[in-house]
């Protein structure tokens, strides 16, 4: 079965694109356009790995991090943050929370898949 | 005496004096002889006898030109008793009279706030001294009053000042807000814009020609392009606000070249211009922000591209160039850039026109900020260029070491400030030392306790060198260091004494260093 990516961005235009991506790599992917959304989405279908935009209009990501989190089988999902904005204490807060990883938009998109890469095959090993 | 008086008073029209006095014949006697010497006064001087003080206090007017002469003797309370009374009621000047002079009654007399203090008979033998008295004091009283005023405008002005400061203070951090918020709105769409040229050009949305595939690289290009300035305008905008977090540290510079190499050739590609990295052998790490270092690295780099004819080379090389330092050179093989355009080159927001590169934009800004990136990193940008033979940019910046870091600190203070003078003191000994432990506190957030600037508590600043790894061995390395090439002198005491080329002010360095030693902003 392949692994499960879930999206959470509210710019679906991003969302398109990470999931060409994704998709044509062989990972299911599933997509939210806002936090809340993300949140239930992430327990609907627990997916592998979740790449999260921090600005959004109703819950911010980190807000959305951390009640993700509050699911126990969602405790060690790993978390990719997205975000436009670069500032040093955005990336410091990512890191802080127990992000897997941070990223700035705009991104490299073998960047953004070498890291997906990575954390799935790491999980799959644990599995 | 008198015009010199008139000359420096300020300018009265007239004079009341009153004589506070329950002794009728006595006040007649002071009267008699100040009507006498006050005769030739230019402006009207008028008389006036109290008899008591309670009735004095209703009674007289505050106009500002009355002079009390309040008497010791009342009868009842004496005239220092009443004083405090007039003091508060501030009808003028008052001048204590008593019949005989004792040293204990003068000095209570000024505590309490009399402008003078005469014995009666000295006055009445001497009227011209006495008509002095009486105009010194109220002289002086207007002089006082006028100082009071002038402080309290200036307490006034201060306050306005400071909530001007304040607005201000509050109106640079809604542009800088303002500034995040536009970098954001446009790295979304950019993002946008990149990724599907770039899926596109990777075939997921069906089969592309070759041609399209330049076109669309051009597009993922300038896509870039904008990126890199939307990141120049807001560091730009940060470091001017003082606000650029600063996370330095030591890392491999092999490592972080070999990271960025992929995008530099994705962008030198589209040009038909190759790109050589070549680090040398053994380097030590080195001591920075990697993150700023990249984006100077970054902007050289493509700056280098866009100048480079096709097929040409852009080589990047980094060595230990003198002990210490590390130079990372980025050389061009373009059309170089003559004298004029050299000593223009660092000034922020110009363009070096020289030919036909006058056309190639982002010139000026991306070069301005590459040496703000390389002023947080303790590091220099210098360039050597020959016409039509090419351009070499070099960044210097320390390896990780504590006496290169000092010395680049100490090279970085003398650059922004070169009268500036520098105290290094070790903060690893200092016991109960709040300042400077709140200091670290603050600061060991953002970058290890090696290179920070805090307050001294005599007002002066001293520059921290933690002695967190070896207690005892770089730092009289770095004394030593320090102590060759200047007349330093010790300072603290002890295992806190240390190397110091006098001291800054304190008031100055909040500015001047804020943003170079990466000390994040203090709430004030």
């Amino acid at each position: 079965m392949s692994q499960k990516i879930l999206l959470i961005d509210d710019e679906p235009r991003i969302t398109i694109a990470l999931m060409v991506r994704l998709e044509r790599e062989g990972y299911t992917v599933f997509h939210a356009i806002n936090g809340l959304a993300g949140v239930e989405a992430a327990a609907l279908h627990e997916p592998d790995l979740i790449v999260l935009d921090v600005r959004m209009p109703d819950i911010d990501g980190f807000e959305a991090y951390q009640r993700i989190r509050r699911f126990e089988r969602l405790a060690n999902v790993p978390v990719i943050f997205l975000s436009a904005n670069i500032q040093q204490d955005v990336r410091q807060r990512a890191k802080e929370v127990g992000a897997a990883s941070f990223i700035a938009k705009p991104f490299d998109s073998s960047d953004v898949l070498g890291q997906i890469r990575e954390l799935t095959a790491h999980q799959t090993i644990k599995q | 005496m008198s015009q010199e008086l008139e000359a420096s008073a300020p300018v009265t029209s007239a004079l009341s004096i009153a004589v506070v006095d329950d002794d009728p014949d006595h006040a007649e006697v002071l009267i008699t002889a100040l009507r006498s010497a006050f005769r030739d006064e230019p402006f009207r001087v008028r008389f006036e006898h109290i008899q008591d003080a309670e009735s004095a206090l209703v009674s007289l007017p505050k106009d500002e030109t009355t002079v009390v002469l309040l008497d010791y003797q009342l009868g009842g309370p004496t005239g220092i008793d009443w004083l405090p009374d007039f003091v508060r009621a501030d009808f003028g000047p008052v001048v204590l009279l008593t019949s005989s002079g004792d040293q204990r009654v003068a000095a209570e007399a000024f505590r309490k706030g009399a402008f003078d203090y005469q014995t009666k008979t000295e006055m009445l033998e001497n009227p011209e001294l006495f008509r002095k008295c009486v105009v010194e004091s109220s002289r002086r009283y207007h002089l006082s009053a006028r100082n009071t005023e002038l402080t309290n405008s200036l307490r006034r002005l201060n306050r306005n000042l400071s909530g001007k400061n304040a607005e201000l203070n509050e109106l640079a951090q809604t542009a800088e807000r303002f500034v995040a918020d536009v970098a954001h709105e446009f790295r979304t769409p950019l993002t946008v814009v990149k990724e599907f040229a770039s899926i596109i050009n990777d075939g997921l949305g069906g089969e592309v020609t070759e041609k399209q595939c330049e076109f669309l690289k051009y597009i993922i290009d300038a896509a870039e392009d904008l990126s890199g300035l939307v990141d120049d305008f807001l560091d730009s905008s940060k470091i001017r606000a003082k606000t650029l977090r600063v996370d330095r540290g030591p890392f491999d510079l092999r490592d972080e070249m070999e990271r960025l190499r992929p995008l530099l050739e994705g962008r030198a590609s589209v040009r038909g211009v190759a790109i050589e990295i070549e680090i040398a052998e053994g380097l030590p790490r080195v001591f920075a922000d990697p993150e700023k270092l990249r984006r100077a690295v970054l902007n050289l780099v493509v700056n280098a591209i866009k100048f480079s004819p096709s097929g040409g080379v852009v080589r990047i090389g980094a060595s230990e160039d003198s002990p210490g330092r590390v130079r990372l050179a980025v050389s061009d093989q373009g059309p170089g850039i003559d004298e004029d355009g050299l000593a223009r080159l660092f000034n922020r927001f110009q363009q070096a026109t020289q030919g036909k590169q006058s056309t190639v934009k982002g010139f000026g800004l991306g070069l301005s900020i590459v040496r703000d990136l390389m002023d947080v990193n303790l590091g220099t940008v210098d360039v050597e260029s020959e016409l039509n033979k090419g351009s070499t940019f070099s960044l210097t910046f320390p390896i990780d070491d504590p006496v290169s870091i000092v010395g680049a600190i100490v090279d970085c203070v003398r650059r922004t400030d070169p009268t500036a003078q520098i105290s290094v003191i070790d903060v690893e000994p200092v016991e109960g030392g709040t300042d400077v432990s709140e200091a670290v506190a603050v600061l060991s957030s953002c970058c290890r306790p090696l290179d920070l600037v805090v307050p001294n508590a005599d007002g002066t600043g001293v520059l921290l060198v933690g002695a967190t790894e070896e207690p005892n061995g770089w730092i009289s390395r770095v004394r030593e260091q320090l102590a060759s090439e200047s007349d330093s002198t010790a300072i603290g005491e002890g295992s806190l004494a240390f190397s110091v080329r006098g001291s800054w002010p304190v008031t100055r360095m909040p500015d001047s260093f804020s943003s170079l030693f990466g000390m994040p902003r203090r709430e004030t």
